[in-house]
């Protein structure tokens, strides 16, 4: 049999629960909108006693949040897909931009122009102004390519920048989860109603990293989580963090991701640090090369075939372009950016065939016909053709990135989805806990008002 | 399953996104005409699109080429049917020349005549374009031949020009002079030695020789005009060439405009139903009905 005062107490006990349970869903409706916020629920367990002396019948709570590692880590799997795609596409689109400018100025028109300059020489070959107009397209050509691999060139500079950048931002995400992961471990230990919001602010931190670089991370039994590299280099353990160096290497002109004194680049194959490493050593260095190639190439033939005839004073061709020296050998490394016109008088340019008078015009033709020569192996290709197939090799990278990037939006839209259907906070449920929790409270205060009744009326009865 | 503000919200910015960026694909394919409008729309059509853009730039070059081969093809032809017509003069003149026909005096003037008329053959023989000898053979800078006397000299060499006016289709840009003008030059030459001497038969030798002269200035002639037929079919192939080329490049980059019209409004619509649905439900949630 309870007593009155017990009653009382039990009714309190019953009053706060319920007070405490408004608090959360006050809370969860705060933060309806906070990025990252997992909504939070009260866990009543009912009183043990019946409210006798030997027991409270009020409940006791506790709080519990909703989080489901397995879809954490599928989003983290994911996020470094993303942020790969996404920096390969909006680099590829200023690649697409240079290469295939809206006005139709492109390498292209430039190098028929440049040809077909030599076959309107061959019309009439001692033409002063068509050997001119030779040597302009000859210019143009040049400057088209100068045009082309400077701005790319400087793509992959700021490319190279962008890495720098990131592995800062990496080493400032790999801190904060360093500086959280004690946080975590002991408002676990002390079942702190704070640990649920460290764990919502360092799974914020995780995901933002995962955008970054392809890493793998793992929670401990204590609450904390080790982050590491796709190879196993590890980033965060416990409260420390070791941070990733962005140099250059006595044997790299590039930025390397070092850890510890170790080149680590390697390990980033994905996440935007690995999307920027690719494009930069991998899409952007491969089309300076073709451009390399393909400026090589053109000089070596044209002055092959230049020496061979006879210029207006009858001696035979000098360098039409100015010769391109291999840096070593098999590598045409700078060819396009250096490629000019090393003459300049148009008297010099050898149109006739070797030892004919000025009205010859065998030279020129076939200056002009190295557009149609196979010049460039394996695949036999002419210049437009090679060039095409650099259009065709970035329109593909192009291509796969940005299809990448839609079907990585539609997977994540789908694991997102899910992790908000769980964690999210639906206004709905909210309200109907508010009335629950507010009829509940409202039905022990009138409790109390009993309990108090029965006390007066004990009370008046002593009095009287 | 649960649904939350949260849900709701990024599907719905998500579909607008998309919506968003097809809408700006239709509006770009309808303000440019083109549906190929970057690398990526299609790679090995990028690809091909060089090729035929370089196919048509060479065919206007061919064509050019084909228009100047003919100027200079011409002007060969009508130099030599202007030849044909004065050679048969001095022929005639020659044929007067004879002694039963003439008396000493009347010689001599036929004989200035044959060398005014054979000045009109050099002349002709030194025809040029804009200053440069057609019948020279590569020494186009200076005349093709030379006169000392009676006797004409060739000056140029045997080297004739090609002109390319299809892929690996090339046609003879005229001729060299000394084939065809320095046999003609010989018998005017001999023609005159024997009216100078008054030897009939020597005027009979030379008269001989004409035949032979004029049928091998037609036999040329009719060269010059294969060469003609040859350019004007070159052309015409570069004209058939073109129009198959061009439908195949309007193929691989023109937009069907309709069909982007059509996709531009029904992207509208879904765009506006999209939005209107949103702001209509947005927010609304059990609080706006209790308390």
């Amino acid at each position: 049999m309870s007593s009155i005062f017990g009653g009382l107490g039990n009714t309190l006990s019953a009053l706060q629960a319920q007070q405490y349970a408004l608090d959360i869903t006050q809370k969860n409706i705060a933060n309806a909108s906070t990025p990252g916020y997992s909504r939070q629920r009260v866990v009543f367990t009912p009183g043990d006693g019946n409210g006798t002396s030997s027991g409270a019948s009020a409940p006791t709570v506790s709080v519990d949040s909703f989080r489901d590692r397995f879809i954490d880590y599928r989003i983290a799997q994911e996020l470094p897909n993303q942020g790969e795609f996404d920096t390969a596409s909006q680099v590829l689109q200023q690649v697409d931009g240079i290469l295939n400018p809206l006005d139709g100025k492109d390498l292209q028109s430039a190098l028929s122009s440049f040809f077909n300059s030599f076959s309107s020489l061959a019309n009439t070959p001692d033409d002063l102004a068509l050997r001119q107009n030779v040597l302009s397209q000859a210019g143009r050509l040049s400057t088209q390519f100068h045009r082309i691999y400077d701005r790319i060139q400087s793509l992959q500079t700021s490319q190279d920048r962008a890495v720098s950048d990131t592995v800062s931002e990496i080493n400032e995400l790999t801190q904060k989860i360093a500086a959280l992961n004690p946080k975590v471990s002991l408002a676990q230990a002390t079942r702190s109603v704070d640990e649920s919001a460290f764990q919502d602010q360092r799974q914020e931190l995780l995901d933002k990293l995962s955008g970054l670089a392809d890493v793998s991370y793992f929670e401990t039994e204590s609450g904390a989580v080790t982050v590491a590299t796709r190879s196993g280099s590890i980033l965060v353990v416990s409260d420390e963090s070791r941070a990733l160096q962005a140099m250059t290497l006595p044997d790299t002109s590039m930025t390397q991701v070092v850890l510890d004194g170790q080149n680590i680049t390697s390990e980033f194959q994905s996440g935007k640090l690995g999307g920027l490493i690719k494009v930069r050593d991998g899409n952007l260095a491969g089309y300076l090369t073709s451009l390399d190639d393909m400026a090589a190439g053109l000089i070596e033939r044209v002055n092959a075939q230049h020496a061979l005839g006879s210029d207006l004073n009858g001696d035979p061709g000098g360098d039409f372009f100015t010769p391109f020296v291999q840096p070593w050998l098999g590598n045409n490394s700078g060819a396009a950016h250096s490629i000019s016109v090393a003459i300049s008088d148009p008297q010099l340019i050898a149109a006739a065939e070797s030892g004919a008078g000025v009205g010859s015009n065998a030279n020129a033709r076939l200056l002009a016909g190295i557009k149609d020569e196979t010049l460039f192996l394996p695949d036999n290709f002419t210049i437009d053709q090679f060039y095409g197939s650099l259009l065709a090799s970035v329109g593909s990278d192009y291509q796969s990135a940005d299809d990448g990037l839609k079907t990585q939006g539609q997977i994540l839209l789908q694991l997102q989805n899910q992790r908000d259907s769980l964690r999210g906070v639906n206004l709905d449920e909210e309200a109907v806990n508010l009335v629950k929790f507010q009829k509940a409270y409202e039905a022990s205060a009138r409790l109390a008002q009993v309990w108090s009744s029965l006390a007066d009326e004990v009370i008046n009865l002593l009095g009287a | 399953m649960r649904v939350t503000q949260f849900q709701t919200d990024r599907t719905f910015l998500t579909n607008i996104g998309s919506l968003n960026q097809r809408l700006d694909l239709a509006n770009q394919q309808i303000a440019s005409g083109k549906k190929l409008l970057s690398l990526k729309d299609s790679p090995e059509g990028s690809a091909e699109m060089i090729g035929l853009r370089k196919e048509l730039d060479d065919i206007d070059q061919y064509r050019a080429n084909a228009d100047i081969g003919n100027l200079y093809v011409g002007v060969a032809d009508s130099a030599l049917s202007s030849v044909y017509t004065v050679v048969t003069t001095i022929f005639t003149k020659g044929s007067a020349a004879t002694s039963g026909l003439v008396d000493a005096n009347g010689r001599v003037a036929l004989a200035s005549e044959i060398r005014t008329l054979r000045d009109q053959v050099l002349s002709l023989a030194n025809s040029n374009v804009r200053g440069r000898y057609i019948f020279a053979g590569s020494q186009t800078n200076s005349p093709a031949f030379s006169i000392a006397g009676d006797a004409v000299t060739y000056d140029g060499d045997q080297v004739v020009n090609k002109i390319s006016v299809g892929d690996s289709v090339e046609v003879q840009q005229g001729l060299a002079g000394d084939g065809v003008f320095s046999p003609v030059f010989s018998t005017i030459n001999q023609l005159l030695t024997a009216v100078d001497s008054g030897d009939d038969a020597g005027i009979q030798t030379a008269l001989a020789q004409f035949s032979g002269g004029l049928s091998s200035l037609n036999q040329i002639r009719v060269r010059l005009g294969v060469d003609q037929n040859s350019l004007l079919d070159a052309k015409n192939e570069q004209d058939s060439l073109e129009l198959v080329i061009k439908s195949r490049k309007s193929t691989l980059q023109d937009a069907d405009i309709v069909e982007a019209v059509t996709q531009l409004q029904q992207i509208q619509t879904a765009l506006q139903v999209a939005l209107t649905a949103h702001s209509s439900t947005q927010r609304k949630s059990l609080f706006d009905y209790i308390g």
